[in-house]
């Protein structure tokens, strides 16, 4: 039983799967990507407002399920939301979630006890064709999700939605749902 | 601890030295006035059997030397050895009166002389008086052309930045100096950047990392004869063996680390720092006469340290200890008194953040001040780059304040239960697990409302804003992912 009031859950509990994803496994909010296109403008002075700061790097997902997966709105429009993932080298994400409300943690996501982060601030777009499923890196099981989008929520409306009303809007909706 | 080392001990102190040795030691005083750079090579010697008898000889006979060779370049090796001669025996004053001198003497030579271990010698001296800030200022001056110089402004500059508070900072710095120790071949200083890199791993809660980077400089220690820093690097694997759980495996290591005090030159804090250790062990054993007994050892090891380094950050460190066993074993008073009349203007931060844990126990009567000094003691510590610390010392104010506020404890320790398993820290979560079960259920938030169209699409009604007010950033924003400065 997850505290609804939380915003992180257990780390055993975060992902359904690390490393070398199933590629079989469908395209799901939440998905962290390797080597993806992510910017954002401009580079860095006044003078030069359209040009870019950015490269290839980690990415998580944003996009709903229904606008990204395919046979549903993600075969119309190829664009996905993304931000930018960064490695939390100085450990000051907070544990319990108050403070930084742009950052959701991503914990052991490449080895044992790095600590990383999915980034609100800086959302983009990206084609789908550079998310590669060879390159998917993480997964977020059914209550990593259900966190990711109440963190998401949080950080756009400052309105913190209950766990359960997450989990009775997204039902069926994980991969994973009743393989249980 | 004692300062990284520069150059492998002469073996054990006890040790039989060799003939060559053993006819240096023994040369008549004229054989040496003929003879000056014997007479340096038998200085060192002295230095490296570290004694408190050699020191002593050897600060006489550099004296006599330096009344007797003015050539610079035999000066400014004779400053150099004084410098660290002074610093063995804790004389700042004799060490700052050298460091002037050779300030003076590279000033008067147009830069033939290299200023960086002078100003290294200084942020020692600055660190060694609790001057932090000064020790990184003096370091930031430097510009080493040797990398040994090189390894050791990066080790002195983590020591300091830990000191402060830095912990990322700290951790940084140590690597930096474990990269340029692995790329030049330096042992001694490669042992003692692992030994600081795995102390602030087990701050952050990486403990695996943190016994490799032990490890490691175990091995190194050992293949190197580095044996100046080898008790750091087994009570810190002592300090993992009790994180993770393992009392009997810390009783062992701290008795390897009392041998490898035996076999070296000491500092006068060494023992200091093994005592901390031990006093820690008692206190997770649940053995209060022997945390008493601790705190009674700590608070003479502190009166002794401070005969010769009052403003060593290890005095305060030990006072604190001290009060941290006397609460533990429940003699509140005791801890009252442990705490008074110490200058804590020199402790280093996780001593003040202990110091502050144990004030906030024994010292405050009322619930809500006791919540509001928890939670910025937690927050010291989170903002310092150090989770796991912050965790540890939630579930101790947890436990502490268990026998009066029970409701308090269960928030504390559901904080602490929380939190540990975000991270994967299990040991921490279970043991704070039975007093989180006294919170009863969440404080439940206003429901929203699910409205499901007739093709099944599920609608979410958020609920009128107000379960959350809104809330200020009081901590400095994450870096910017996409400014490699920042990020690397």
């Amino acid at each position: 039983v997850i505290d609804p009031n939380l915003w992180f859950p257990p780390l055993d509990r975060l992902y359904a799967a690390r490393g070398a994803v199933d590629q079989k496994r469908v395209l799901f909010q939440g998905d962290v990507f390797d080597d993806v296109p992510c910017y954002r403008y401009p580079d860095g002075g006044k003078e030069d407002l359209v040009a870019p700061r950015g490269g290839r790097g980690k990415i998580m997902v944003l996009g709903h399920p229904c606008e990204i997966s395919s046979g549903e709105k993600g075969d119309v429009s190829p664009w996905r939301l993304v931000c930018p993932v960064a490695e939390d080298r100085a450990r000051r994400i907070p544990l319990d979630g108050e403070g930084h409300w742009y950052a959701f943690p991503l914990p052991d996501l490449v080895e044992r006890e790095d600590v990383w982060y999915a980034d609100f601030r800086f959302l983009s777009t990206v084609h789908s064709e550079n998310l590669v499923l060879a390159k998917r890196t993480a997964s977020l099981s059914e209550v990593g999700w259900i966190a990711v989008q109440r963190r998401l929520a949080h950080f756009l409306t400052r309105v913190a939605i209950h766990w359960l009303d997450l989990a009775d809007a997204g039902v069926a909706l994980h991969p994973d749902a009743g393989a249980a | 601890m004692s300062p990284e080392g520069s150059a492998a001990a002469a073996g054990s102190i006890d040790e039989p030295p060799s003939a060559g040795v053993a006819s240096l030691l023994s040369a008549s005083v004229e054989h040496l006035q003929r003879e000056p750079v014997l007479w340096l090579q038998r200085l060192n010697l002295l230095l490296d059997r570290g004694r408190d008898a050699d020191i002593a000889q050897a600060q006489a006979e550099l004296r006599l030397m330096l009344g007797q060779f003015a050539g610079e370049g035999l000066r400014w090796q004779l400053l150099t050895l004084g410098c660290e001669l002074a610093l063995r025996a804790n004389d700042y004053i004799g060490a700052q009166a050298h460091i002037e001198e050779l300030t003076a003497l590279h000033d008067a030579s147009a830069g033939s002389f290299d200023l960086t271990p002078v100003l290294i010698f200084q942020a020692r001296v600055s660190w060694e008086r609790g001057s932090y800030g000064a020790a990184l200022d003096d370091l930031s001056k430097t510009n080493p052309l040797r990398p040994d110089d090189a390894c050791r402004v990066a080790n002195w500059r983590a020591r300091s930045l830990a000191a402060l508070g830095d912990i990322a900072g700290a951790l940084q710095a140590s690597e930096s100096g474990r990269r340029t120790a692995d790329q030049f071949d330096l042992q001694g200083g490669l042992a003692y950047s692992l030994a600081l890199s795995g102390q602030y791993e087990l701050y952050r809660g990486n403990m695996i990392r943190g016994r490799r980077h032990l490890d490691r400089a175990l091995h190194v220690s050992g293949e190197a004869q580095e044996l100046r820093v080898r008790p750091q690097i087994l009570t810190t694997l002592a300090e993992v063996d009790l994180i993770e759980g393992r009392l009997e495996d810390a009783r062992n290591r701290m008795s390897e680390a009392l041998h490898a005090l035996a076999a070296r030159p000491r500092r006068i804090w060494d023992s200091a720092y093994w005592s901390l250790t031990q006093a820690r062990i008692h206190r997770r054993s649940l053995d209060w006469d022997a945390a008493c007994s601790a705190a009674r050892t700590l608070a003479y090891e502190a009166g002794f340290v401070s005969t010769k380094a009052p403003r060593h950050p290890v005095v305060s460190a030990l006072h604190a200890e001290a009060a941290t066993c006397w609460m533990a074993a429940g003699y509140e008073h005791q801890a009252s008194l442990a705490l008074a009349e110490v200058d804590w203007s020199r402790s280093d931060w996780v001593t003040l953040l202990q110091r502050d844990l144990v004030l906030t126990v024994v010292s405050t009567e009322d619930p809500e001040v006791y919540a509001s000094r928890a939670d910025s003691i937690l927050q010291r510590a989170i903002q310092g780059g150090a989770p796991y610390v912050a965790v540890e010392m939630a579930f101790e104010l947890a436990v502490r304040a268990n026998r009066r506020w029970s409701w308090l404890a269960a928030d504390l320790a559901s904080w602490t239960y929380s939190a540990a398993e975000s991270r994967g820290w299990k040991r921490v979560s279970r043991a704070a697990a039975p007093i989180a079960a006294g919170r009863g259920g969440p404080v439940e938030e206003t429901r929203g409302s699910i409205v499901r169209d007739s093709r099944g699409v599920s609608t979410l009604f958020a609920p009128p804003r107000g379960q959350r007010p809104a809330r200020g950033e009081s901590a400095p924003p994450l870096p910017d992912p996409f400014d490699r400065e920042a990020t690397s």
